[in-house]
């Protein structure tokens, strides 16, 4: 916008005027200079519009020259007409180069979003730096500071804020250099050059940044609390978006969620269109248990962004924790299809997917066991304790129902289950009828992270040494789950299992645990080989001569998997377990019997 | 006494170098241009294509570069992969450009996203840029047997452009370099002898000296053997007036690795509302500034044009034309038909 010139120079400016017109038709140059200084009078007046079109007609007029294009060149940038006064500008530098031409097409250029070309200038200003007053210098050695930083020159902005600084102090200019400082790697001098600011020299913007510098110092240190004040004091001076979410992001550091929230939330308000700030927030919902809100937030990110692939098997833990289940299976078998179509997909994360597919939608569980033992001295228990335990039998199967809904909730599993347990004779497969035990019942596992389960069955004689009985159970089991496990060619193996049982009607109480520790190798991805050692032990109150025992030895499990299935990959596995063990009974020891045994054992595990 | 032979030799020689002397060297001309597939380009029939290369031979136009032969999901020859045009012309070109004595850079698949894409958190630009590349290289394997077939096959252009702003973090240029250093010691593996380029340009965001270091570490990081330069004229990237403070950078850049440095001209210029591209031919004196600068930085003669079938051909409309004329003109010196 043009201006009026100020009474000072509105007299000068009307004396040349009619001296203009009067020469204007006879003497073309005395006419030219006239306008040019008509142009330089505009100029200081700060009527930028007339002294653009005074320059003009003075260069249409023949007074073509550098330091008429220059303050032409400064008009119409005065004017924000840079993309005009760069030619200008350039067209003096042609004519006759000068420091302060550069410093002007500087400021131009990054006006116009170009600041490689600025700096480029600037260098080239710089050169002549002697051409400039102490106050230019320090301008343009500020201003290349700044656009170094920008160009990520840490080092070359440190050095030409250092050299700004050494004409004059100024504490604007010491915040950016401390800010170069740091992100060239020199925490202690950055830290060093803020505390030397005397904040109440600042601008309210420059002290905002000042105390986001020394809150990103407190955070590198550890000092996380520190960072929380200084960035709160920030916000105080100057509310901003990314204010909010460095504050968020220091709550979340700090374990307090809730309050990361609130920033995030804020953060994200200011600046709807910052997808991090979103995700930000739908990690902090989650932490804070939020799980609905985290939900609704990632799902807004994947309809926004949808090769944010990790928020797909996120949503589908929120659902299934939610206890949504055909949601958490929807978003679970996205994330597989994206793993499957991703050429970079991490290591296991795909079996991973598929096995909480198949844990949500699982109905049925059928599993069968067969043991052989070598020796008659040996004790009937098999070698599958979980589907033995505190109950012995050489051999069983077991069909267990997960009901829709109630079935599993947030990693709370509640299933129905069946059972037919039998011995052999010894030494043989021939089935030892008196053995046939049944049982039925319920179990519920009620922590979301320990594989506990507890289970009330009522055992039913069938055989006549089989027992009519109520027992009620507690199992505890472990297993090593390596995340690579389906490209890794070998792994760490190692289960605990334990059971607690107790026969309510006859008042006695059985123990028995198991641990096993091997590697198993994957030579193709259906069989798992796993070479191991095994101890197990079994104690029961009755105190029957083969009830209590405990032995060990090692052995080998061949498993094939099969039944595979896209969602829910590798369905049923059928093993075979070869173990040579040695043992003793404990009460045999105690009457003075032969206690010791040992033997091969030979179990198949069918699982579909 | 002097013979008349003598003198009669030294008469001719004399003639010859006035005649030398006076005649004006040639301007700098366009060698090449790229060629933009769009859907339309499947409904070309062979008269169509006929008549572009007619003018492509009259304009003498040696060099054709096939900017993308896969734009999004839609195949410029028949692919398996992807969904091809009604009639795929890439074999048109290539059989078209060798019956003309012309050499053509096959390029690969072009995603629209690419630039929202790489502006991401490294993590994701990482996983994207690794998706890209399995897919220019299956769409690679799929066109080796086409293209083997045709003589004028000289390389692979890599659709991804690359400018100045986008790579300014270290983790981000890592990932850039490992990405297209896989991708070309693919493309040489399975085409050895075939010729590798790709583009790139300059916002004006770096210094030309950090355009240039950047440029000359992609380059020996990867074994892309042509560097194509755009000169940016057309969309205001950069003005005549710094353009060469940048080509400096690309040719030293190119120099220090022992690659070629080719440079695009663009003949367009961007008109109407900023964000939604239009474009129109640009002046002819324009292109000649562009043509003079070109010819200064690239490591051979010639620039590549981009793009004169839409801006320097009748096949553009009237404006285009009238630039096809004052081309044959005044820079090849020719009578238009």
């Amino acid at each position: 916008m043009s201006r009026r010139p100020p009474a000072l120079h509105a007299w000068a400016f009307g004396v040349l005027l009619v001296a203009a017109l009067a020469v204007g038709v006879a003497e073309a140059q005395p006419r030219a200079e006239i306008l040019e200084r008509l142009g330089v009078a505009s100029l200081q007046a700060r009527n930028y519009a007339d002294a653009v079109r005074y320059f003009r007609e003075a260069i249409a007029a023949g007074r073509d020259h550098a330091q008429v294009r220059q303050s032409l060149g400064f008009a119409l940038a005065a004017l924000d007409r840079c993309g005009e006064a760069v030619d200008e500008l350039e067209t003096s530098i042609r004519q006759r180069p000068a420091a302060r031409t550069y410093l002007y097409l500087a400021r131009c250029y990054e006006r116009l979003k170009k600041p490689g070309v600025a700096i480029y200038a600037l260098q080239q200003g710089l050169m002549r730096v002697s051409e400039l007053t102490s106050s230019e210098q320090k301008d343009a050695y500020a201003t290349l500071g700044y656009l170094y930083a920008t160009e990520g020159q840490h080092a070359a902005a440190v050095d030409a804020l250092q050299r700004a600084l050494a004409i004059g102090e100024d504490p604007e200019i010491a915040v950016r250099l401390a800010r170069a400082y740091r992100l060239n790697g020199n925490p202690v001098l950055a830290r060093d050059t803020l505390r030397a600011i005397a904040p109440s020299q600042l601008s309210r913007a420059s002290q905002a940044m000042r105390l986001d510098e020394l809150a990103t110092l407190s955070r590198a240190e550890g000092r996380l609390r520190a960072g929380v004040e200084e960035l709160q004091q920030a916000i105080a001076l100057e509310p901003a978006a990314h204010r909010y979410y460095a504050l968020g992001l220091a709550y979340r550091e700090l374990d307090l969620p809730v309050q990361a929230v609130e920033q995030f939330e804020r953060a994200q308000a200011l600046d709807p269109d910052r997808i991090d700030y979103a995700i930000a927030l739908g990690y902090a919902y989650k932490d804070a248990g939020r799980r609905r809100d985290a939900a609704r937030v990632f799902e807004s990110v994947v309809a926004r962004e949808p090769d944010r692939f990790a928020l797909y098997g996120e949503l589908g833990y929120l659902y299934a924790a939610l206890s949504d289940t055909p949601r958490a299976v929807a978003w679970f078998r996205k994330a597989i299809d994206n793993e499957r179509g991703s050429v970079d997909g991490q290591p296991g994360e795909l079996t991973r997917l598929q096995s909480e597919v198949a844990r949500l939608t699982k109905r049925f569980d059928v599993s069968a066991f067969l043991t052989y033992r070598s020796s008659a001295r040996q004790p009937n228990a098999g070698a599958t304790g979980p589907l033995g335990g505190t109950l012995p039998s050489q051999s069983g199967v077991e069909v267990a129902y997960q009901p829709p809904v109630i079935g599993f909730r947030d990693e709370r599993i509640f299933q129905v289950f069946g059972r037919l347990l039998w011995n052999f004779r010894a030494s043989s497969l021939e089935l030892d009828d008196d053995s046939v035990q049944a049982g039925i019942g319920v179990r519920y596992k009620p922590l979301r992270t320990q594989n506990v389960f507890l289970s009330v069955e009522r055992l039913i004689a069938i055989g006549d040494r089989a027992q009519n009985d109520w027992l009620l159970r507690a199992l505890y089991s472990w297993e090593h789950h390596p995340g690579g496990l389906a490209d890794r060619s070998a792994w760490n193996y190692a289960t605990v299992f334990a059971d607690a049982g107790y026969f309510a009607e006859r008042s006695v109480w059985a123990f028995y645990g198991e641990a096993r520790e091997g590697v198993t190798w994957r030579p193709f991805s259906r069989l798992l080989v796993t070479p191991h050692v095994v101890v197990d032990a079994r104690y029961e109150d009755s105190r029957g001569p083969t009830d209590s025992f405990v032995e060990g030895g090692g052995g080998l499990s061949l498993r094939y998997l099969f039944n595979e299935s896209p969602y829910e990959g590798y369905r049923s596995s059928a093993e075979l377990l070869i173990h040579y063990k040695a043992g003793r009974f404990f009460e045999r020891a105690r009457s003075g019997g032969d206690s010791d045994f040992n033997g091969f054992v030979l179990t198949g595990i069918l699982r579909f | 006494m002097l013979g008349w032979r003598p003198f009669a030799a030294g008469l001719t020689v004399a003639v010859l170098c006035a005649a030398g002397l006076g005649a004006e060297p040639a301007p700098p001309r366009l060698q090449g241009t790229f060629l933009q597939l769009w859907s339309t380009h499947g409904t070309w029939t062979e008269e169509t294509w006929l008549r572009l290369f007619g003018y492509l031979e009259r304009l003498r136009v040696t060099e054709l570069v096939v900017q993308w032969s896969v734009y999004a999901d839609i195949a410029f020859y028949p692919s398996e992969r992807h969904t091809p045009v009604p009639q795929p012309p890439l074999s048109t070109i290539l059989r078209l450009a060798a019956q003309r004595g012309m050499t053509v850079l096959v390029g690969l698949a072009s995603d629209p996203a690419f630039w929202s894409k790489v502006t991401r958190e490294p993590a994701l630009v990482q996983s994207y840029l690794r998706a890209s590349r399995a897919r220019s290289e299956a769409v690679a394997r799929e066109l080796v047997p086409l293209v083997a077939s045709y003589p004028s096959f000289q390389g692979w252009y890599i659709s991804e452009e690359i400018e100045d702003g986008t790579w300014n973090d270290a983790r981000a240029r890592t990932i850039l370099f490992d990405h297209l250093g896989a991708l070309a010691t693919t493309l040489h593996r399975l085409t050895p002898g075939a010729r590798i380029a790709i583009s790139g340009f300059s916002n004006a965001q770096t210094q030309p000296s950090t355009f240039g270091e950047f440029w000359t570490r992609l380059l020996q990081a990867t074994s892309i053997d042509v560097f194509m330069f755009q000169d940016g004229i057309g969309v205001g990237k950069q003005r005549l007036s710094f353009l060469p403070l940048y080509l400096r950078a690309a040719r030293d850049a190119a120099g220090a690795s022992g690659r070629e440095l080719r440079v695009i001209v663009e003949l367009f210029q961007q008109v109407g509302e900023a964000g939604r591209f239009t474009a129109a031919p640009a002046p002819l004196d324009r292109i000649e500034s562009q043509l003079e600068l070109a010819g200064t930085y690239s490591s051979s003669a010639g620039a590549i044009a981009f793009s004169t079938p839409e801006y320097m051909t009748p096949l553009g409309g009237p404006a285009a034309e009238r630039l096809y004329e004052s081309y044959l003109k005044r820079v090849l010196r020719v009578r238009p038909d």
